[in-house]
């Protein structure tokens, strides 16, 4: 045959550890993908120092030996001749969308001696002027705003898929689940319903894992039902596609709890009264009814007959549900009696109007998610018996996408509640929220616990702000993050009406340099021209970059960053409240490492702003935040006045974690650590008494406090305060846009890219090219037919405020009639990446930045678009 | 199909694959993890996926079916090759030897299942240029000749010699195999009646795919349901699956175009 092939076998890590293929020309070396988020473990092949395969990890259960198309693909990234492999500097001084820069190759020490020059000035006169841009995708670039906040500056902007993902599914994810995001119980769920989600489908979070619980739950008999305007891949793979007008999936959950609550009479009383605020009273103004010698909120005591604190009733189940009280003159309810009434509107016949979908189909869809719900049942697992609720219902992109994006995932999560299928056998989980700790050492150890009013605290989080207890809004940032402290991004640093924000509240300073870890805010936040007018007002960029980008292109500086086969990370995985599998099974804390030494002159940017914290003599300010953050022991501790090498400093981590023996050196030899799970960590609610507010009196609260402070910057009319109301409605998301613009457009994640990063690899964009949808823009069958248009015509998308986006239309019948489905984020402009350059749609160029196409309360952007579409 | 077992009573192994479609996502991994192990050349995917779209809205469902070389017992291929360079191993793997190839195409269109690609020019992925990971493979694809799947025999032959199990063990298994984020796909020995395969594919609930065409493939597909209404319709003839070309993409490569079976590698990366 013709292909002599390499015959080398295929051992892994452990097995030449173990000396079995001593004499082989090749070794596989342990690491982390970097390619998404989900940063799963991964083995490379490397022989002659080449690398010529990746494979997951077959010893580390993030991912357990399997990898997506993106990551398999690696090597063509590594291997691109379009990498940025020295300092650049631009000469051009005009700075535009396709304006060239006219690089010129510098040295890293002439790039370092002009960028620590204008760092030093910025330092020296106000630290806030910087600004700290990360990409989402490469989470260990998290590490970047450590350092910018021990610069001085709280300007560190998440952009790319940030401010497209997951506000509103972090925010109640968060206050819920106390996790990033949620997934069913795969081992023991048997009935999961989905609105706008892929998890174990598709791209996302700790993908290569849950691809494989999903499937094994599907086998075993899990019925998966997908609530989605398209049959993607969730929804091909389900018992039932339910297919939905664009954004209307509020109506849809609410409707479901409405038939549940008062056409069925069910509820999990037992759950709702111990874990949620359900029995909390509230008063007419919508907030608790305190005590007033404690301030804590009060409950109707039935056996006593009296309102009384939460905590006081010895039993749970003497907190009252239903009903109105008179408690000192003031007419009460209880949270749920009020929830129960609230919903008695979303009739499953107005649900059909709002939705599309038949009454028929919300009521049976809601019988038979509470009756699956098995309220009551229990189950053994290891010894402890605990509630079985084996349904969950999930929420993500899709469903979150939207101006209503908080009240839409509030409304979803509210299923959960009401049946008590939250972080319980079978119901919906949050990622990792609790871990007792590497057995020998007992670190990390975290765990949900109770606050303020009886609620529920994060043990970890991901961001500096909590849920809950939610910060008070000020102002400080730029991101304006802190006059919104529910958000878990921002777009402003891109928007169209920044400066008449920044100016109303009056924030004294503007940005002077922004450094840049990998983001392309350019393509992946919205309207591209919008972007880079707000961008090229920042005078000095500099940008850590694998690729030149649009974005690289508005920058002063480029420096080549080293991927994620050429570097160290000692935690990839950590927080793992969403890129490390949940529900029972291992825990794996695997490292990242160089599979080989970094081509060209890229430098990896930590060891680089290690060095600039030195320079700049701000690395005590460094060493503090990092002994905090990364969690440091006695005798580890970075101690002041010393200098230390990024290597040292991830060895110290793991030190610090799993003790002396196991070290850097330990880790490159094995790659991963694992250790069982406990059911105490998995289902952590069963013993935490803390609660979930179902009635979201804190949104409330924020809402008043929020408006104060508006109102002091005379902004107050810009939001709409409704929005901050504690039961969630279903708002139409473009209420006032013209008949015309007769078709919903919207953007989901594709399982072969990851926003617009992936474009450029050649072996994605082969597979991309040959797929019917990927590069395309999906239509329905009779919908094109209507207008006259046929797969591969070339349209163009028209928003109403006059933006354009082109694509070819791809005519199916797995979308909705109102819908067009474009998938991720498309190919670049850019000459730089000449594979990507103008492949897929730009759906982005839909999207306008600005304050009125956000969700006022959380800041997601409203990722659809009404459009009318016109033959080219 | 004919009796998938009728070679039991012999001592060779029968290497056979079950593709579980209930499983499969589509995601395209087993296409890229096939490119990574085998080195192909752009334009040539030994193992790909292809999309089905059935039904009407909102009855509609998108089908995946991951396709490659079925590994036929009566290998049409084998038959129509003049000089011998197709021929099929005792255990079954249909393979070509380039070294006798003279990209003749007859196998091409022989094979009813698009399986075969020829190499017509050489073209790295990106143009001008070769990488280090195609220098080390590429060498072997020579132009003018006729490769396909071989179930990874080099991997499957490397482990015997190790004393490993084909299926079972990693490091003895097709690369799609071993990738495969959902599970989809088993693989080992037909003739061994305690294999994954055998048990799945004595459980009557396999189809093979174009089970007319009378070649008796040892590629299986576990299609309960709606997914055997999607495959009936007669997967993977390009011209009725839901490829980008069927959509009406413009496609660089002529294969999906052609609506026959045989797929021509003549351009590759798709570079403006």
């Amino acid at each position: 045959m013709s292909i002599k092939l390499d015959k080398s076998s295929h051992a892994l890590s452990v097995a030449s550890k173990n000396g079995s293929d001593s004499g082989k020309d090749y070794e596989w070396k342990a690491s982390a993908c970097g390619l998404c988020y989900a940063q799963c473990s991964i083995v490379a092949k490397v022989k002659n120092g080449v690398i010529v395969k990746i494979e997951g990890n077959p010893d580390s259960p993030i991912g357990s030996g399997r990898l997506c198309p993106k990551g398999v693909a690696g090597i063509m990234m590594h291997y691109d001749p379009n990498r940025v492999n020295t300092p650049l500097m631009r000469t051009n001084p005009e700075k535009g969308l396709g304006v060239d820069p006219k690089w010129k190759p510098i040295s890293w020490d002439e790039a370092e001696t002009i960028i620590l020059e204008k760092l030093r000035a910025v330092h020296e006169d106000d630290p806030r002027k910087l600004v700290l841009l990360r990409t989402t995708t490469i989470a260990t670039t998290r590490e970047a705003g450590i350092w910018s906040s021990a610069f001085g500056s709280p300007n560190s902007w998440d952009a790319g898929g940030g401010v497209h993902c997951g506000n509103g599914a972090h925010l109640i994810g968060g206050l819920f689940h106390a996790s990033w995001s949620l997934v069913p119980d795969f081992h023991n769920c048997n009935y999961a319903i989905y609105f706008g989600a892929s998890k174990g489908h598709g791209a996302g979070h700790s993908s290569n894992s849950n691809a494989q619980l999903a499937a094994d739950a599907r086998a075993r008999g899990m019925r998966l039902v997908v609530v989605d305007p398209m049959c993607n891949f969730a929804a091909s793979k389900a018992t039932e596609w339910v297919p939905i007008r664009v954004g209307t999936d509020a109506a849809f959950a609410l409707s479901m709890v409405n038939v549940i609550l008062n056409e069925l009479g069910v509820w999990d009383g037992e759950y709702l009264k111990a874990k949620t605020n359900a029995g909390y009273l509230i008063g007419p103004d919508s907030h608790y009814l305190r005590d007033p010698a404690t301030n804590k909120p009060l409950v109707w005591d039935t056996n006593k007959n009296a309102a009384v604190p939460y905590d006081m009733p010895v039993n749970t189940s003497d907190i009252s549900l239903l009903g109105t009280y008179s408690v000192n003159g003031i007419q009460a309810q209880p949270a749920f009696n009020l929830i129960k009434d609230h919903v008695r509107k979303y009739t499953p016949e107005f649900a059909e109007q709002v939705t599309t979908i038949p009454a028929e189909t919300v009521r049976r869809v809601a019988t038979e998610f509470a009756t699956q719900a098995r309220i009551g049942s229990t189950i053994e697992i290891e010894g402890q018996t605990m509630p079985l609720r084996p349904v969950a219902a999930i929420y993500f992109r899709g469903s979150q996408g939207h101006r209503n994006s908080t009240w839409n995932c509030l409304a979803i999560e509210l299923l959960n509640q009401v049946v008590g299928a939250s972080d319980l056998p079978g119901g919906a989980l949050g990622f990792n929220p609790a871990m007792q700790g590497f057995p020998e050492t007992s670190v990390p150890r975290y765990e949900p616990f109770t606050s303020t009013d009886g609620l529920m605290e994060t043990g970890l989080w991901i961001k500096a702000h909590k849920p809950f207890p939610a910060n008070d809004p000020k102002v400080n940032s730029l991101t304006m993050e802190d006059a919104w402290p529910l958000t878990v991004g921002t777009g402003f640093m891109a928007a169209s009406d920044r400066e008449e924000i920044w100016n109303a509240f009056g924030v004294g300073y503007r940005p002077e340099i922004m450094i840049n870890v990998g983001a392309n805010p350019v393509l992946t936040v919205g309207n591209p021209q919008t972007a880079v007018e707000a961008l090229k007002t920042i005078p000095f960029m500099v940008s850590f970059d694998l690729f030149i980008s649009e974005f690289s292109e508005l920058c002063d500086i480029v420096l080549p960053d080293t991927e994620y086969m050429e570097r160290f990370d000692v935690a990839p995985q950590f927080p793992p409240l969403h890129d490390h599998p949940a529900g029972m099974g291992e825990w794996g804390w695997p490292i990242r490492q160089p599979v080989v030494e970094p081509f060209g002159e890229r430098r990896d940017f930590q060891e680089v702003l290690l060095k600039w914290a030195y320079e700049l003599g701000f690395g005590n300010q460094y060493h503090a935040v990092l002994n905090k953050r990364y969690l440091l022991r006695d005798p580890w501790l970075l101690e002041p006045d010393k200098k230390y090498s990024w290597v040292d400093i991830c060895d110290r981590r793991l030190k610090s974690v799993f003790g002396e023996d196991r070290n850097l050196e330990w880790f490159k030899e094995n790659g991963v650590i694992t250790w069982p799970k406990k059911p105490s960590e998995v289902y952590w609610r069963h013993h935490v008494t803390a609660r979930v507010p179902i009635f979201y009196e804190g949104l409330k609260t924020m809402g008043e406090k929020q408006r104060k402070l508006f109102e002091e910057h005379n902004f107050a009319h810009r939001v709409d305060w409704s929005r901050w109301e504690p039961l969630p409605e279903w708002v139409e998301c473009h209420p006032d846009d013209p008949p015309e613009y007769d078709l919903s457009a919207f953007y989901y994640r594709d399982v072969l890219h990851t926003n617009s990063f992936t474009y450029e690899n050649p072996w994605l964009n082969e597979v991309a090219e040959k797929h019917p949808l990927s590069y395309t823009i999906a239509m329905n069958r009779a919908t094109a037919e209507r207008k006259g248009l046929k797969s591969g015509d070339e349209v163009t998308m028209h928003s109403p405020t006059g933006r354009k986006a082109v694509g070819r239309v791809a005519l199916t019948d797995t979308i909705h009639p109102d819908a067009v489905g474009i998938g991720g984020c498309g190919g670049h402009m850019t000459s730089s990446q000449p594979i990507a350059k103008g492949k897929g749609v730009r759906f982005n160029e839909l999207l306008e930045i600005d304050l009125d196409h956000m969700d006022p309360v959380n800041l997601n952007m409203d990722v659809c678009v009404r459009v009318k579409i016109t033959k080219n | 199909m004919k009796n998938p077992f009728r070679k039991s009573d012999q001592p060779d192994k029968r290497w056979a694959m079950v593709i579980d479609l209930t499983r499969c996502t589509g995601c395209a991994g087993c296409q890229l993890a096939c490119k990574a192990e085998n080195f192909t050349p752009p334009g040539i995917t030994w193992s790909r996926v292809e999309f089905l779209e059935v039904g009407s809205y909102p009855q509609s469902r998108r089908h995946a079916i991951p396709v490659g070389c079925m590994q036929c017992e009566g290998p049409e291929c084998v038959r129509v090759c003049p000089t011998g360079a197709s021929s099929q191993r005792k255990d079954g793997i249909v393979t070509v030897d380039a070294d006798k190839c003279i990209g003749c195409k007859s196998c091409m269109i022989a094979c009813p299942y698009g399986a075969r690609y020829i190499l017509e020019e050489k073209r790295t992925y990106f143009p001008g240029y070769i990488t280090p990971y195609e220098e080390q493979g590429y060498s072997n694809f020579q132009v003018g000749t006729v490769s396909k799947c071989d179930f990874c025999a080099h991997r499957i032959d490397e482990g015997l010699s190790k004393g490993l199990v084909p299926g079972v063990d990693r490091e003895a298994t097709p690369a799609c195999v071993i990738n495969c984020w959902a599970n989809a796909r088993t693989f080992g020995d037909l003739n061994d009646p305690n294999s994954e395969v055998h048990k799945l594919v004595s459980s009557g609930q396999v189809v093979q795919l174009k089970p007319e065409t009378g070649l008796d493939p040892r590629v299986f597909y576990l299609a309960p349901g709606r997914t055997a209404v999607a495959l009936s319709g007669g997967l993977p003839n390009r011209s009725n699956a839901y490829t980008a070309a069927a959509a009406g993409m413009p496609q660089s490569n002529e294969d999906l175009a052609d609506g026959g079976g045989s797929s021509v590698a003549r351009e590759g990366a798709n570079l403006p």
